[in-house]
């Protein structure tokens, strides 16, 4: 990094960070300066009342919450683990530009067009057990003893809901790809001197140039998992039985209850959950380092 | 087998190696992102009963009932310019921002850089609704309740963490030689970012620039707490009157969700095309 | 040298938090807080929630209110109507604001989002404005309050509605299944289910949650001691041990798994259960009268002919669901002039012909006892007379869920009532998470 070194520079960068310092502390500390102080209280419509670690007595003893914590770790896993890898390799992949490749870009992109309410409609219908397509699906192939209530039932909730959130991996593919077209071109030609097959170029040069927007996505993979809470609302509310229950919801549904307190006690864990996410994923991507 | 150096083997391990993906590629964008889409535009020429009662089926009969709902809708129009003002203004505003603070952070090393970083970095992980009551004070505060400007602000807020993080990323990974040049030339700090800095990130900008305004676009649940009156409404509440408790119409919701999806649709289509395609015209990669 | 070098650099950041923060107190100081009412021109402004809007029943009533309203009070009032689709939605936006210290200065809502608001300390009392008009506070059914009054006699809502909420059934699939009559008992409901299912029909359309709990409760009250236990005030009532309660519910268990209502039903809404109702694959449906515009085919696709094949009865067991004040009007107003503004709207709201006009739109009767002349009544719709006549024959009468336990409950309750359903839980599991969640409530 340059070292500053001189005056002028340095009033540039103060103005240069002024506007997001300004509205991240209107937005963001402020509200979460008030989810770490009032996660010491018992605050609903009622009251306000300073109660000491009770809430964290609660959540750490709290089933629906400690379901919440798994399903959320499910979560980030298949995000950091499965959506990311496919979608980078999908950009790989379609960043050799054979025939149709845009057409693929587009179709793989558009479900993040579609809204979340459209989305949720889609699925419930999808894994419907009456008229639902999975099911008429499995029966045409005859595999009627695979059919489910999807949605409803305790052992195949969470899996269905999963499955329908794949659409992401156009989201980091769409990041990965244009990470791809900055790669400079005298790379690949000097390998191609060097006699390099396409597998060699994407793992000696592709790959390794990717490391830091790879690490970029897992963290907006964790990201995604820790802050909407619509989808899985629309879908099954958490439930059933808490089967799909999410950090993210569970603070929505404490603080529509209201107990303002202990929803902003889980909404500190989840903060502090997708911290510990990052510092991980730095150390593991070695995001400090600087490249040569 | 990519080891031996023989033209033949080359060439078959090249063609295995670009012909599997392709399929994979093919088999899951059929399934995972056409079949919703044709869903959607399918069941917005259905009728309610059979919305509800059949998946994936072709409509029988054909039923326009839906559209002209949506387009019957009072104030339709109103709320689709709305959200378009609230969303131009909100991407630009929070590129703008994002730009300007991912830039000094990725590039210069100053004291609290980390912190700054850090910090910034913390507003992606935040539940937003956690939020809520925190940021209904703070409109009402600043005297923007119910008004385009408060919610244009809290979009701008809301979304302006995950951009940092990802233009942090970009600033990151390009090359600083340029940079430097011009520092040498005697270039000042906002000339560099302009004049060096932003043209060769524009494939992030494109890509940037598609994420928030779909994520704007597509936001309902600050526009529903923020504002309410027919002038400030966004499409996003405007399409939720085809649904109550005991009543629903779902033909006209899905006629309107279909409108309602063209914007940003076509907006990411041409879009992106074109800047990616200007970018690297004449260019091959491989 | 170093000590300059070093504070330069320490600069930028510690600046930037500092002016942010200079900036944000200032915009504070500056600003006022919420505004103010009084408009330049005397005209005083009244804000309005509402979700009584798009396909809601309850809009072309809103409409009538609102221009009755206006008409009346031209010069006086001006009405600032938020409409906010879906009323979760609607309460979830009053309440954020609520929290922040602002309420509306009229609002609707069901009897949890009134308990919250009252919660909140910022809403009218009323009794004082009944006091101060007699013929006002007398024209309304001595039951009215009684839900809504608090342990001191305060109100702070003021309920518009009263339901009975019976059981729909289609005569048509009845008499194809060789059933004469609508069954009085549970044992006659489940043998009437199974001619239907033995006909080839779905006895009755269940969802996930408001038909369910419709049910329950139906199941719950007709037991031996389980209106009382319903009916127990101040959320006193608990699930485990309550012997009516496991009856009831274990009774609805049974009949789900027996496979009475239609596939699939723990993962449908009520849109799915009322569509397989309305276009008469299902021969049951419990709703309350505010279905009746359905049933027609008013803003719903009803089958041709349905509204003459329908009839509208008490629960088997002898009970029915009775309830006044599922929802109310409240008033947030916070200065003199508001809140008569405020006032006037809910007494012109409850005044006789505006009570007419909920029974002939909504068709649902009100919470001011109306005597009809003639051709008013004949206006009434048939359903609507059926369920009035038959209700005051039930043995038990009893409140629904919504009334006998607080939102959080019904949170929980629809969260594990598939996994119940399915059986991997028991009873006891799914009545210690209700009683749980209310301990949680009421801490």
């Amino acid at each position: 990094m340059t070292k500053l070194r001189n005056r002028a520079l340095s009033r540039s960068i103060f103005v240069s960070l002024t506007p997001a310092a300004v509205l991240f502390t209107l937005f963001f500390v402020y509200p979460i300066v008030t989810l770490a102080w009032s996660s010491f209280t018992i605050w609903d419509l009622r009251r306000l009342e300073f109660a000491g670690i009770e809430n964290y007595v609660r959540m750490f003893g709290d089933r629906a919450f400690l379901m919440g914590v798994r399903n959320t770790a499910i979560w980030v896993g298949v995000a950091t683990l499965l959506h990311v890898p496919l979608g980078v390799y999908i950009a790989v992949t379609l960043s050799k530009k054979f025939v149709g490749w845009r057409v693929f870009r587009t179709l793989f992109f558009l479900p993040n067009v579609i809204s979340v309410a459209a989305w949720s409609m889609m699925y419930r219908s999808v894994f419907n057990e009456r008229y639902g397509m999975l099911n008429a699906l499995l029966e045409l192939v005859g595999l009627d003893q695979l059919t489910a209530n999807w949605l409803a039932q305790t052992n195949t909730a969470l899996f269905a809901i999963i499955l329908s959130w794949f659409f992401n991996i156009g989201f980091y593919m769409i990041i990965t790809m244009a990470e791809i077209a900055s790669i400079p071109h005298e790379l690949y030609e000097a390998a191609d001197i060097d006699g390099a097959t396409e597998r060699q170029k994407d793992r000696f040069i592709t790959y390794p140039i990717l490391r830091k927007i790879v690490g970029t996505c897992m963290v907006l993979a964790v990201s995604i998992s820790l802050v909407g809470f619509e989808y899985v609302f629309l879908m099954t509310e958490g439930g059933p039985a808490n089967q799909t229950m999410t950090l993210p919801l569970y603070v929505y549904r404490m603080y529509r209850i209201p107990q303002y307190g202990y929803s902003n006690t889980i909404g500190l864990f989840t903060l502090l959950f997708g911290f510990a996410g990052l510092l991980l994923i730095h150390r593991g991507f070695r995001m400090h380092e600087v490249d040569v | 087998m990519s080891e031996r150096r023989t033209n033949a083997a080359l060439f078959s391990a090249d063609t295995a190696f670009r012909t599997v993906p392709r399929v994979l590629v093919i088999a899951l964008t059929t399934v995972f992102t056409v079949l919703p889409l044709i869903w959607l535009v399918l069941s917005s020429f259905k009728t309610n009963t059979q919305i509800v009662t059949e998946s994936l089926t072709l409509p029988n009969p054909w039923n326009f009932q839906g559209y002209r709902d949506a387009m019957q809708m009072a104030n339709l129009h109103i709320s689709f310019l709305n959200t378009i003002i609230v969303s131009l203004s909100s991407t630009a505003l929070t590129m703008i921002v994002a730009i300007l603070s991912a830039y000094p952070t990725a590039r210069f090393d100053f004291t609290g850089n980390r912190m700054v970083t850090a910090i910034f970095t913390i507003g992606i992980f935040v539940p937003l609704t956690a939020l809520t009551v925190p940021i209904v004070i703070l409109i009402r505060t600043l005297g923007l309740y119910d008004t385009k400007t408060g919610l244009i602000l809290t979009y701008t807020a809301l979304f302006f963490p995950i951009t940092f993080v990802v233009y942090r990323g970009f600033f990151l990974s390009i090359p600083r030689d340029l940079e430097s040049a011009a520092q040498i030339d005697g270039a000042g700090y906002f000339t560099t970012l302009v004049k060096i800095v932003l043209p060769i990130s524009v494939p992030a900008f494109a890509t940037v620039i598609v994420l928030v305004f779909i994520r704007t676009w597509n936001e309902f649940y600050y526009a529903f707490l923020l504002t309410g009156s027919p002038q400030h409404r966004t499409v996003q509440m405007s399409i939720r009157f085809f649904t109550s408790a005991f009543d629903f119409n779902f033909p006209g919701l899905f006629a309107s969700l279909f409108l309602v999806m063209i914007v940003p649709i076509i907006l990411y289509v041409v879009f992106q095309e074109k800047v990616v395609s200007g970018l690297t015209a004449g260019a091959t990669k491989y | 040298m170093t000590d300059m070098r070093k504070t330069r650099r320490c600069a930028p950041m510690v600046r930037a938090l500092l002016m942010s923060l200079v900036l944000m107190l200032s915009i504070a100081a500056i600003l006022p807080a919420g505004g103010q009412a009084q408009a330049a021109d005397g005209v005083v402004d009244l804000e309005m929630t509402t979700f009584w809007v798009g396909t809601n029943p309850l809009r072309p009533w809103k409409e009538i209110l609102i221009e009755e309203f206006e008409r009346q009070y031209e010069g006086v009032y001006r009405l600032n109507v938020i409409e906010i689709p879906g009323d979760a939605q609607h309460a979830d936006r009053v309440l954020a604001n609520a929290a922040a210290g602002n309420a509306p200065d009229i609002t609707t809502g069901n009897v949890g989002l009134m308990q919250d608001l009252r919660d909140t300390g910022l809403m009218l009392e009323l009794t004082q404005y009944l006091d101060a008009d007699p013929e006002w506070r007398d024209s309304f059914h001595p039951n009215a309050f009684d839900y809504y009054y608090t342990a001191d006699g305060e109100l702070y809502a003021l309920p518009y509605s009263r339901d009975n909420v019976g059981i729909y059934y289609n005569t048509r699939l009845f008499a194809e299944a060789g059933i004469d009559e609508f069954p009085r008992t549970w044992d006659g409901f489940f043998a009437a289910s199974q001619q239907l299912v033995d006909n080839g029909t779905i006895p009755f359309a269940m969802d996930n949650g408001w038909i369910f709990g419709l049910m329950m409760i139906n199941m719950i009250g007709t037991q031996p001691g389980g209106a009382e236990w319903l009916q127990t005030r101040n959320y006193e009532q608990r699930w485990t041990g309550s012997r009516p309660a496991i009856a009831g519910a274990e009774l609805l268990r049974d009949y789900i798994q027996a496979g009475y209502t239609q596939r699939g039903a723990m993962a449908d809404g009520y849109p799915q259960a009322a569509t397989l109702f309305l276009q008469g694959d299902a021969a049951m449906i419990a709703n309350g009268p505010w279905m009746i515009n359905s049933i027609r085919g008013i803003g719903a696709e009803a089958m041709d002919g349905l509204y003459d094949e329908v009839n509208y009865d008490i629960s088997p067991g002898s009970g029915i669901i009775s309830i006044f004040g599922e929802a109310a009007f409240a008033s947030g107003a916070s200065t003199e002039e508001t809140a008569e503004g405020a006032v006037a709207f809910l007494k012109l709201a409850t005044s006789r012909e505006q009570m007419i006009n909920q029974m002939l739109i909504v068709t649902r009767p009100g919470t001011v006892p109306v005597e009809l002349n003639e051709e008013e009544a004949a206006q009434i719709d048939r359903l609507l007379v059926a369920i009035e006549d038959r209700a005051p024959g039930a043995t038990y009468a009893y409140p629904h869920f919504q009334l006998a336990f607080p939102q959080a409950v019904w949170e929980e309750f629809t969260n594990f009532l598939p996994a119940f359903i399915e059986g991997s839980i028991s009873t006891t599991e799914f009545f210690n998470a209700l009683d749980d969640r209310l301990e949680s409530y009421l801490r």
